[in-house]
């Protein structure tokens, strides 16, 4: 199955994009404080990321949950490929 | 510029990802047209996306930036005025004749539309400039990183090369579409925060603003006379040259852009491939232009941020990105915003080397070496000219650290072959009656026209390389360009005018689907009015005026 999700672009991006934030996590625990901010920026930035990457791992699990539930009708096609989704459903 | 192993980590991880993907897409390719066209299979958000970041290069992040800090807000006029407009426009109204005319580039339509020697003629100087262009960005992100990073030109050029290699070699265009909207999504990410992070340091946008003088916060205000604004043009000349010629001619004609929505999945798509992607870009100057408001904001204020002076005691405004990101950014953040960096150079690079592979198999290869070959074949070549492209690539990239001035002349001849290209796509797809014959002429006239206009006149001491003394000198090198580019485009519009009606046109059955008015437009799946192109170009027009009309 991750292999398969692993195809889909938005899931892609929010795989990248949570290692990214995670790193970012680590990274303000290790440099808290910032040279022209009041804020933890790394924080601040894991934060909107994380967010983001949130949003397109969901989409990207939408996808292909939805392309396992309905093969026939193909409403929502992966960005990557969609063969590879109803091949293993149809099984 | 101190970066920590966790910089380190995080381009460690994008250099990762970006062959993954081509590592993902590898599977897909089994023809040469889904090596170099993607099987026509690509969905419209990514198409639409991808059409944008093929130009969100390094040159235009960190050109944008520079000229931010130059310009002011007038700068925004590349997006607002000189892109929307254009985009627009092809999407509309060009899309339907690229699409259904099945050509496979830009220079195969001419050959469909017009004949052999006008393919010849702009596939040849496109691979051309499509490969120096490569070249330049590769350079530039050479002498970029050997600041930042510490990596000498050797380590960065082949880094980078090698790195867009792998995965463009794998995947084929595919792989470079998907890499620009993973890219996109970093650029935006990883340079967004200087703008938020650098108005709340300045005090607000009220503070912010007070900060800069009055000329680089308006739009429209001081275009009155081109002595009134720090770029030198006035409002008919960057409307007429900007607005029309120049921008027409790239976003209209480049193959390297309108491959990107050629690749989408049906005619409704292609159209609005541009169209969708209006939208990111009409927001981009808040991105990659107001950093370098930012940055004058900042020296005004007495912050201890300034931009370096280069060696002919001139401000370097090209370091306005790269510094404002070691300035604000701690560890970690600075990984992802030079990874952001790193990320347009490729995706710039890219573009240009997938548009080259296309180019060289249909319009040179298959055209003039070998016309019938195995599909295998192509195939092949398609690979090889990918290797063939990166490797000339860092061939120009060397060749501009010997030749300091390659770069400029470059960037000349590239204005000089665009700017009279609108005018044979406008007459062709518009007007019957256009030959063949006149649209060669007109586009070998229209460049001459552009050297020689180039020759005649000066601008901050360059140009005027035939006379001694200069016909006129313009107010600034941006006056100076639109005014070449202006000439060009008249020229070649009135010279295939005239041979096109001095010579025997195509019969009408040949144009079918290549010309307006040829054929009837098929409405197989009709869509709801408010999901047409032409409605949604509206709206894209609507937005733009919107925010010429807040920023005047």
């Amino acid at each position: 199955m991750f292999i398969l999700l692993l195809e889909d672009l938005r899931f892609v991006i929010g795989l990248f994009f949570s290692l990214i934030s995670l790193i970012l996590l680590l990274a303000g625990v290790i440099s808290p404080s910032n040279p022209h901010s009041d804020f933890n920026l790394n924080w601040m930035a894991a934060g909107y990321i994380g967010v983001f990457s949130g949003v397109m791992l969901f989409l990207g699990i939408s996808a292909y949950r939805k392309n396992l539930s309905s093969p026939s009708t193909k409403k929502e096609k992966p960005s990557f490929e969609i063969r590879e989704f109803t091949e293993i459903s149809a099984q | 510029m101190n970066l920590a192993w966790i910089d380190y980590t995080i381009i460690l991880i994008y250099f990762i990802f970006v062959i993954g993907i081509g590592l993902f897409t590898k599977k897909r390719i089994k023809n040469s047209n889904d090596f170099l066209s993607s099987g026509k299979s690509i969905p419209l958000w990514i198409t639409s996306l991808a059409f944008i970041s093929a130009n969100l290069g390094a040159q235009e992040v960190m050109g944008m930036a520079a000229s931010g800090a130059k310009y002011g807000m007038i700068t925004a006029h590349f997006y607002w005025v000189g892109a929307i407009p254009a985009m627009v426009f092809l999407g509309v109204c060009m899309m339907p004749f690229y699409y259904q005319s099945k050509a496979r580039s830009v220079p195969e339509y001419l050959k469909l539309r017009f004949d052999e020697k006008t393919r010849a003629f702009n596939a040849i100087s496109f691979a051309i400039l499509t490969v120096f262009s490569s070249g330049i960005s590769l350079y530039a992100l050479a002498i970029l990183l050997d600041p930042l990073l510490g990596w000498n030109f050797e380590t960065s050029v082949l880094l980078s090369a090698g790195v867009v290699m792998v995965y463009t070699f794998m995947g084929g265009l595919t792989s470079a579409v998907y890499n620009e909207v993973f890219q996109f999504f970093l650029i935006i990410l990883g340079i967004a925060p200087i703008s938020i992070l650098g108005v709340i340091k300045l005090g607000g946008w009220r503070n912010f603003i007070d900060q800069l003088p009055p000329v680089m916060t308006h739009c429209w205000k001081y275009l009155d006379s081109s002595d009134h604004n720090p770029m030198g043009v006035n409002s008919w000349s960057l409307m007429l040259g900007l607005g029309f010629v120049l921008s027409f001619g790239y976003w209209c004609t480049d193959f390297l852009v309108v491959q990107r929505a050629m690749i989408a999945r049906n005619l409704s798509s292609a159209q609005k491939t541009p169209l969708i992607a209006a939208f990111p870009k009409i927001l981009l100057p808040f991105v990659v232009v107001l950093p370098g408001l930012i940055a004058v904001a900042l020296f005004q204020s007495g912050d201890t941020f300034h931009l370096p002076m280069r060696s002919d005691q001139q401000i370097n405004y090209d370091m306005t990105l790269p510094l404002l990101l070691s300035h604000f950014f701690p560890s970690g953040l600075l990984g992802l915003g030079l990874t952001a960096l790193i990320a347009s150079f490729m995706s710039g690079m890219a573009g240009n080397v997938t548009a080259f592979n296309s180019v060289w198999t249909y319009d040179i290869y298959q055209a003039y070496f070998r016309k019938s070959a195995p599909d295998s074949h192509y195939l092949l070549v398609g690979r090889a000219s990918t290797v063939l492209g990166i490797i000339l690539s860092i061939g120009t990239a060397y060749l501009t650290r010997t030749f300091n001035n390659l770069n400029d002349l470059l960037q000349l001849i590239c204005g000089f072959i665009n700017a009279p290209l609108f005018a044979t796509f406008f007459l062709g797809m518009f007007w019957k009656r256009t030959t063949g014959h006149g649209a060669f002429s007109g586009l070998l006239v229209g460049t001459l026209a552009a050297i020689g206009v180039h020759g005649l006149t000066l601008a901050e001491g360059k140009g005027a390389w035939l006379v001694h003394t200069p016909l006129y000198e313009f107010h600034s090198g941006m006056g100076h360009a639109l005014g070449v580019a202006i000439v060009a485009w008249s020229t070649c519009f009135i010279t295939t005018l005239l041979v096109s009606y001095l010579t025997k046109p195509k019969p009408i059955h040949e144009l079918k689907g290549l010309v307006f008015g040829t054929t009837q437009p098929t409405d197989e799946n009709p869509e709801q009015w408010y999901k047409k192109p032409t409605t949604l170009g509206f709206v894209v027009i609507v937005v733009a005026l919107i925010f010429n009309y807040v920023w005047y």
